[in-house]
Parts: C-alpha cells; sequence; structure tokens
C-alpha cells in the first residue's frame, strides 16, 4: 500500500493520470507533476486557502486532500473558471473592481467566490464575508474583493435572468 | 499640448478594449481636486482613470507565475538546515551522512563561499552561511544548504546533516542587552547597539517644568509579522561558463544582483538577477532572503536549483516589524497648546542590524507627526538580541512612531475636556511650520485640516450603540508620512531610469527596473506611456524588475516608485515623442511646430486631413534608421522627501462582557496629490488600513527566549474578511505636488501609519481605558474592563 499509484484526474474538462505516493497531496500532484501552477501553495496546512480547488464541485484546499482520496474526481481550477482569453464575470469583476493587488490568493478568492455564487446567486454582503472567510488576502484588506463579489453576482444573475 | 488633450476628449475615452474602466457602482470614495496653485495639472485620458491592472487577466486565472511555479529540467531542490538555538558557537558541520542519501546531490557550507559571505540593507552584517568558528544568533540562522533531486529527499537528507553547536548565553531584552556584561551579538562592536538617534530643539526640560499639563505614558509596541501570501521562493539556473540567473522576487533587483556578488564573489556582469512578479510583499522582500542561496548552490551544483521556504520558515527566518518600548513626556497650556514633547525609546533590532538603523531613524521621525512642537527632544537606541530578525515593514517605522504620539494627543485632550480634533488644529502644521522630520520641508500646501475636515465629513455622525452591553467609540489620527523623491543619502535610491521603445507596428516597450509587488506599478507606467504616446495601455509591455535589461529604478519601497519611475517613464516618452513628431513633420514636409498630436495620430495643424498614425510614424522610423528609444535618468534634487497627511477615522464597538471589538467603520482621507490610478490608491488605503487593523486587534506574535510561539498561520491570525471594518471609505485629495508625475505623491505605506491611531483612540473614547499595548485581543480588552470596574 506504500507504492506509487496511479491516479485520474478529469482536470478543467481534460483526462490527466498521475502516479503518486500514498501521502502526496492533492495540491503536489496539481502542481509539481500535472502543472498546473494556477493553483498556489501558500501555507500547505489548510489555512491560507489559496490552492482551493473543486473537487466534484465542492470547494477545498488542495493541501487538504491526499490524492489518492481524488481518484476519479473532477478537478476544477481557477484557471477553468476562466482563462486570459475567455474570463468569467466574476474576474473580470476583480479586474474592475481592484480585486487584485500581488494576485497570490486571487485564484483561491475566485473558487470559493464561484461557489458562493453557484450556491447563491443573490448572495449579500454578509454571504460573502462569510463565504471568503477560509482565503487570506493580505493586499486588498478584502473590501473590493467582496464589492467585485456583489457586483460579479448582478452581472451573472442579469446574463442568465 | 493642450491640443492633443482637446483631440483625444474629442474622440472620446481611447479604446481600452474592455467595456469601461469603471465597474457599475465602483467606489463609496470621494475624489477630491484642489487647485493650489502649485501647479496646472493637465486634463488626462488615461491617467488618473480607474485603469484595471495589466496584469489582472493573468492574476485572477492564477495563471500569473510566482518564483514557486518555475520549474527547469534537471533542476535540484534546495532545503535550508537552520538553528535551533538562540545562541550558540558552531563547533562543526558534517553533511557525510547526508551526502550519502539516495539522491543527495551536495551538502553546501560557508566553505563554499568565496567571497564575503555577509550581506544586509545597513552594510554587510547579515552571513548567508553561518561558518564554523562563528555564532548563530537566532532560531533560523541558516548553516547548510542541501541539494537533491527531489524536495521529499532534500528534506530527510537536511534532517541528517549534523551540527554541533555550543550554546552561548543570549540576550532578548533590548534594555539588558545594553548592560555591561551582557552577550555581545554585533560583529564590528563590543556592545550590541546597532544605531541610536537624538534629536532637540529648544529647551525640553524648562518648557515642561512650566507646562500647565503633562501627559506620562510608556507604550509597548509590538512586532508584527508579513504574512505576504507568497512565501519567499525561486530558481536559479548556470550556464556552462559559469553565468548566473536568478529568478526570484525581490523588491529591488539590483541590490539583490550586488548581495550575490559581495557574499559570493561572482563579478556582477556573470549574474543576472530577475525580479519575478511578488505574491505580497510590504517590505519583506526588499532583503535577502532565497536568492543568494540560490546563486550559491547553482555555482556548486552547476544545475538549476530551486528553493521555497515553507510558511513556517518564511515566518522563521525573514525580518519583521520592530517592536518598540515608548516613553512619552507631552507639556501643554491649559488651553491645549503643546509646549514640549520629550521622548525616550528603545527598539529591538533582533539578531542582525539588517536595515535597523534606517528604520528606526525614520520610526523617531515619525514621533512628533503633523505637529508643531516648540520643544522637543527625541532620543532612543536601537538594540540587537537573540530575538527574530527586524526589518523593513510597511511604514518603515512610521505605524510605531505614530501611533503612541495621537494616543497621547487623546489623552491631552480628555484632560483637558477638549475636542480630539480641536487640539489637532491648533497644534498643526502650518505653511510656516519647520518639521522636524529629516529631508522634510513644507514646499508644498499643507493639507492636514483639508483630510481632517473631509475624514468628518464622509464618516457622518457617531454611531449609536447596536445593543445593550456594547460600548461605541470614535477614534482619530493624523499623519504625517513621507515618500522618496531623491534617496537621501541611500544610494540605491538615487536616481531612476526608464527607457521606452516604441516597436515599428506602433506598439511600446517600456523598460524600467521597478518590482511588481501587488501595489500595481506596472500599470501605472503602463498608464504613463499610453498617455504620453497616445497609443492604447494593451499595446504596451512592461519590462521590470530585470537587471539586465530594465534600467536601474531602485528599490521599490518608501512609496516613491508612482513618483519616481512614474517620472522617469513619463520624461522617456516625452523624449520619443518630440522624436515621433520630428519624424512625422519629415514625412508630411512640414515644420515639426505645425505637427500636433491626437490619440494615436500625428495631425498637420492646419489640414487634419495630412496625418499620419502612430504605426506609420514608427515604421518609418524604423525603416530610415531612427532611433525608436528613449532613456531618461530621474533624480530629484528639491528635497529628499516628499510628504503628505493622512488623517484616519475608526468608529469601534466593544462588547463589555466579552471583550470582543467589532470594528464598525474606517475612513481614510489621504492627501495624494494626482491619484495616477485611484483604484489602486484607494486599494493601498484600504489594504493599509487593514493591516493596520490587524496589527492593533489580532496578530499577536508571541516569542519567549528567541522562540516564536506562533509559528505558522494557524497561530497567527491575520484579519479574515470577517473581521474587516463593516464599512471602508476613502477620501482621496488631490492636492497637486508640484514635482510630481502630473501631481502626484507617493500613497503606498499610508493606511497602515494612520490608521492604528485611530483604533486605539476610538477604544479610548468607547472605554476611558488608554492600552499602552497592543494588540488589544478580546482577553486583553475583558481584562482591562475587569480591573477597571
Amino acid at each position: 500500500m506504500y507504492d506509487p499509484q496511479t491516479i485520474r484526474l478529469k482536470i478543467n474538462g481534460v483526462e490527466e493520470e498521475a502516479t503518486v505516493k500514498p501521502y502526496a497531496t492533492l495540491l503536489d500532484v496539481l502542481r509539481d507533476q500535472l502543472g498546473h501552477i494556477e493553483v498556489k501553495e501558500g501555507c500547505a496546512v489548510g489555512d491560507c486557502g489559496a490552492c482551493a480547488v473543486f473537487l466534484d464541485s465542492t470547494p477545498v484546499c488542495a493541501c487538504l486532500v491526499l490524492a489518492r482520496q481524488a481518484d476519479g474526481a473532477e478537478i476544477i481550477t481557477a484557471a477553468g473558471i476562466g482563462t486570459p482569453e475567455n474570463l468569467h464575470p466574476l474576474q473580470e469583476a476583480f479586474m474592475d473592481y481592484g480585486g487584485i493587488q500581488c494576485g497570490f490568493c486571487t485564484p483561491g478568492l475566485i473558487i470559493s467566490a464561484k461557489a458562493l455564487l453557484d450556491e447563491n446567486p443573490h448572495p449579500t454582503q454578509q454571504d460573502v464575508k462569510v463565504a471568503l472567510s477560509g482565503n487570506y488576502c493580505r493586499c486588498t484588506g478584502y473590501e473590493q474583493v467582496i464589492e467585485a463579489v456583489l457586483a460579479a453576482a448582478e452581472k451573472v444573475d442579469g446574463r442568465h435572468g | 499640448m493642450a491640443d492633443r488633450t482637446a483631440a483625444k476628449k474629442e474622440g472620446g475615452r481611447p479604446p481600452d478594449g474592455r467595456p469601461a474602466y469603471v465597474g457599475e457602482g465602483w467606489s463609496p470614495s470621494r475624489i477630491i481636486p484642489i487647485d493650489t496653485g502649485v501647479m496646472e495639472v493637465p486634463e488626462l485620458a488615461v491617467v488618473g482613470q480607474p485603469v484595471p491592472r495589466i496584469d489582472g487577466a493573468m492574476k485572477t486565472s492564477g495563471l500569473q507565475r510566482f518564483g514557486a511555479d518555475y520549474y527547469m529540467p534537471g533542476m535540484l531542490y534546495l532545503k535550508t538546515v537552520r538553528s535551533p538555538h538562540p545562541h550558540a558557537r558552531v563547533l562543526k558541520i558534517d553533511g557525510s551522512e547526508a551526502l550519502n542519501r539516495p539522491g543527495v546531490v551536495a551538502v553546501i557550507t560557508a566553505t563554499d563561499i568565496k567571497g564575503m559571505n555577509r550581506h544586509g540593507l545597513a552594510g554587510p552584517n547579515r552571513p548567508s552561511l553561518i561558518p564554523v568558528g562563528d555564532n548563530v544568533r537566532y532560531i533560523g540562522d541558516p548553516v547548510a544548504l542541501v541539494a537533491a533531486e527531489t524536495l521529499e529527499l532534500a528534506e530527510e537528507a537536511a534532517l541528517r546533516v549534523e551540527v554541533v553547536y555550543q550554546p552561548l548565553p543570549s540576550v532578548f531584552d533590548p534594555v539588558e542587552a545594553l548592560k555591561p556584561g551582557a552577550p555581545i551579538l554585533n560583529y564590528d562592536r563590543d556592545n550590541n547597539l546597532v544605531s541610536d538617534y537624538h534629536m532637540e530643539r529648544g529647551d525640553v526640560e524648562k518648557a515642561l517644568a512650566g507646562a500647565e499639563v503633562v501627559i506620562e505614558n510608556t507604550y509597548s509596541v509590538p512586532t508584527q509579522e508579513h504574512v505576504q501570501l507568497e512565501p519567499e521562493a525561486g530558481i536559479a539556473t548556470i550556464d556552462p561558463d559559469g553565468y548566473i540567473t536568478v529568478y526570484a522576487a525581490s523588491q529591488d533587483p539590483i541590490y539583490i544582483l550586488r548581495m550575490i556578488n559581495q557574499c559570493l564573489g561572482l563579478p556582477q556582469n556573470k549574474i543576472r538577477v530577475k525580479s519575478l512578479a511578488s505574491g505580497g510583499s510590504f517590505g519583506v522582500k526588499s532583503h535577502v532572503n532565497v536568492q543568494v542561496h540560490l546563486a550559491l548552490a547553482a555555482l556548486v551544483t552547476k544545475r538549476p536549483v530551486k528553493l521555497v521556504w515553507t510558511r513556517e520558515e518564511s515566518i522563521l527566518a525573514h525580518p519583521k516589524r520592530h517592536p518598540a518600548v515608548i516613553r512619552h513626556k507631552l507639556g501643554a497650556t491649559r488651553d491645549g497648546k503643546f509646549l514640549a514633547f520629550d521622548v525616550d525609546i528603545i527598539a529591538d533590532s533582533g539578531a542582525y542590524p539588517a536595515s535597523s538603523k534606517w528604520v528606526f531613524n525614520v520610526l523617531c521621525n515619525a514621533v512628533p507627526g503633523p505637529y508643531d512642537f516648540p520643544n522637543i527632544r527625541v532620543q532612543g537606541k536601537v538594540v540587537a538580541t537573540n530575538n527574530p530578525i527586524k526589518g523593513t515593514f510597511r511604514g518603515y517605522g512610521d505605524p510605531q512612531g505614530f501611533t503612541p504620539t495621537e494616543m497621547s494627543i487623546d489623552l491631552l485632550a480628555a484632560r483637558l475636556g477638549m475636542d480630539p480634533t480641536e487640539i489637532r488644529l491648533k497644534n498643526g502644521h502650518t505653511q510656516d511650520s519647520r518639521p522636524t522630520q529629516h529631508g522634510v520641508h513644507i514646499d508644498h500646501p499643507v493639507m492636514l485640516e483639508e483630510t481632517v475636515r473631509q475624514a468628518l465629513a464622509i464618516a457622518g455622525p457617531k454611531p449609536k450603540p447596536s445593543r445593550p452591553g456594547v460600548k461605541v467609540g470614535r477614534g482619530l489620527s493624523s499623519v504625517m508620512p513621507s515618500f522618496d523623491v531623491a534617496g537621501g543619502k541611500w544610494g540605491a535610491m538615487a536616481g531612476t531610469a526608464a527607457s521606452v521603445e516604441i516597436l515599428p507596428d506602433g506598439g511600446g516597450v517600456v523598460r524600467c527596473g521597478v518590482s511588481e509587488i501587488g501595489v500595481g506599478i506596472t500599470t501605472v507606467l503602463a498608464q504613463i506611456a499610453s498617455e504620453e504616446l497616445g497609443i492604447d495601455i494593451q499595446n504596451i509591455e512592461i519590462v521590470f524588475g530585470d537587471s539586465l535589461i530594465s534600467p536601474k529604478a531602485g528599490p521599490s519601497v518608501a512609496s516613491r516608485q508612482a513618483y519616481t519611475a512614474g517620472n522617469a517613464v513619463r520624461y522617456a516618452c516625452q523624449k520619443l515623442r518630440a522624436r515621433m513628431i520630428e519624424i512625422a513633420a519629415r514625412d508630411l514636409g512640414v515644420p515639426p511646430e505645425e505637427i500636433w498630436q491626437t490619440w494615436g495620430k500625428f495631425v498637420v495643424e492646419t489640414d487634419p486631413s495630412r496625418n499620419l498614425t502612430v504605426q506609420e510614424v514608427a515604421l518609418s522610423m524604423y525603416t530610415t534608421g531612427v532611433d525608436r528609444e528613449a532613456y531618461h535618468w530621474f533624480r530629484a534634487t528639491h528635497a529628499e522627501y516628499g510628504h503628505l497627511y493622512v488623517t484616519a477615522i475608526a468608529d469601534i464597538e466593544v462588547d463589555v462582557e466579552t471583550g470582543q471589538i467589532e470594528v464598525l467603520q474606517v475612513v481614510n482621507s489621504h492627501d495624494t496629490g494626482k491619484a495616477l490610478n485611484p483604484l489602486n490608491v484607494r486599494g493601498q488605503l484600504i489594504g493599509g488600513g487593514s493591516q493596520a487593523l490587524g496589527w492593533v486587534l489580532m496578530e499577536d506574535l508571541r516569542v519567549k527566549d528567541g522562540r516564536i510561539l506562533t509559528p505558522s498561520l494557524t497561530e497567527y491570525l491575520t484579519p479574515t474578511s470577517m473581521d474587516i471594518p463593516h464599512a471602508y471609505k476613502t477620501v482621496i485629495i488631490e492636492a497637486p505636488y508640484p514635482t510630481g508625475p502630473y501631481g502626484a505623491k507617493g500613497v503606498g505605506e499610508h493606511g497602515m501609519d494612520s490608521t492604528p491611531g485611530a483604533i486605539m483612540n476610538a477604544i479610548f473614547d468607547a472605554t476611558g481605558i488608554m492600552l499602552t499595548e497592543w494588540p488589544v485581543t478580546p482577553e486583553k480588552m475583558w481584562r482591562a474592563l475587569r480591573e477597571r470596574d
């Protein structure tokens, strides 16, 4: 059981395979083996939220999931929400409202914000604060991030409604 | 060039590829332009707009690469072996067992270092690796590096490096460290004094003796950990001929280049430092972190190497905010006029001087804040101990200097039954003031009163308690931070260069050695180039932070680059534009005076149908052999530092049963000069304010016997989205700075400077308790309330 084992992941819609050690985290595998550098490592123990990804539609800290637990799962990273050529309204709103400074925490914030809007398309400011409370951001003081999420909610809602 | 702007306006805002610069409903902040008569701010199309970050798309998708995101074929991983002792002699380092493990390529120690093996912002005082025979001076001091094929192998092998230490007596209190017989840390002296400060004006003793009221108080100002989201990380490569390239975030690539040269003895032309986009910094990356170790390991192993600090290493090893004990005697008349201020400061430098001398100077300089004291004496010492290293952190000593002063003023106001605002304005700087702060003179209109007035206006009335059992308080704090304009005596900051190139297709490249630590300076420089050249911002590339190809800009510190690099880029663009006008004139067969520049075009003034696009002119320059690049070296001579005023207001609610403090509102009213990008300015004020809120209410770096007891983010708490104020308001007061680009002043650090005093004074207002130590955790507040009752 200590031998490396091959796992399959569907990452941003693409099937990928990795041979992983039993103690490798999903974060290690996404970054070091599969090159998904859009998943950032800020603490590796679940405090900061920079490595947040969707694991079968649930937002998780990739550092807190063993890679083997994710075998067969569908993973969405921030780059799966939108890329520079095709940004998601949330990502555009982060730009327009000044929700980005250094950008290291941003992909994690995008995941948490997307998870919120998926579940609650009409969040209040308090809903947004609660949804982002697992993501540290040291630059922005959150204010403009929260404004961005609220604006994106309107935009997404307007588009679909 | 008034015509140019008019033409730009006529055509509307230049196309920027996005539907709107500003999201609907952006900004509850106010922007207040003020014409003080010092300069005419031109009408602008791109500068002054809330332009989104040019790197925003890369960052929101996560695809922006930071130091840890680089991988090279054949790359080795490094792990640092660090001292477990606060003070010990290194007797032996034996790497043989580690080296025998599979996959381990090298165990690197000081014996591999051919240069001076010392670095430091204020002189060569920190060894990059501690050699045998020398002493480790703090827990975390590096003694060896292990290079292995994988990180896991490197980490395992690092545990097998045998280091024999002889523990030495340690000292953790700066007062103790100054006493005869204390263990000595400094290299070059026989005591632990790193630096002292003495500034005196008037006769303080006499004035205090004659004062009708004297406030005496002693403040214990805490340290602070940066918690920049990106722990220190990078890679280095080495060419077969020995050329080394280091890729890692820093705040000054040339400084890092010099330190690699100094530590390792490599010639500077054989080193290239690429200062990558930084995942936050707040001053911490102005110090050397991984770069010298990376260059050394590449040199020893002849392979690409990668070094990423864990969060715990980052907290352990990088220099933090200086804690200080500050004693005040503030004398005044019965009607609240300041007579004398006698201040004594002792600060802890930690194990190495790092930048302590300079930070301590700024800390002491900050004490008088924006006020006139006819008699003032500030004296103090910064002292080496075996505590974690202290260094540069947003504000650079200003928050430690300003905050206690603001608190003593509120104590005085309370004693006299005066309004805290009134007492501030009564003693605040006027146009005739001669500030004691080094390098600062009043050379443009004083905006102190305006910042106070605007802060009060936007704050609204003091809130009522939201429920029984809580007390509401309002605090106000005014500060006078400075920003670098000419670098003072410090060589690295003296002079900033930029070069601007127009490409044959009409795009632009700006080369400038600033570092993008998250403040958006690259966006601001692109706005300036776009404005001056009349080309769209998305057609401009910014080459920053590269010691080889971006001209020297000096460190991205001291809230300076919007001013210094902004000027360098603006003047370089103006030189290039003049050349483009000449070529347009040549090609259109008219004298240059008849050419009129509109957005993207050069037009014959008398006959607008005859014109050339920027692209046509650029291509013509290329095909006819005209220099398409312009360079400008900017160095201000009128002053060493610019200064400005910020007033913060905080409204808080204290739960008297639990000691819990809820921050209802924080206002920052900032004398920014022209806001080159108000979205960025607002972000800096709020971000700084949030770090201040953390420092005052939450962040508690506990250190005992040199050991950090809060070693990770699990123990050291910084604000989350649940901890921020219910409302955050910013006022941007645009009183232009005469030599600033378009009238801009610096802005990066100042929310951190203004906000702490406002929160502490709000607690005093709510409870009547002026706590002299922070962070004011619920426990500390609860105890203080119990003691009082």
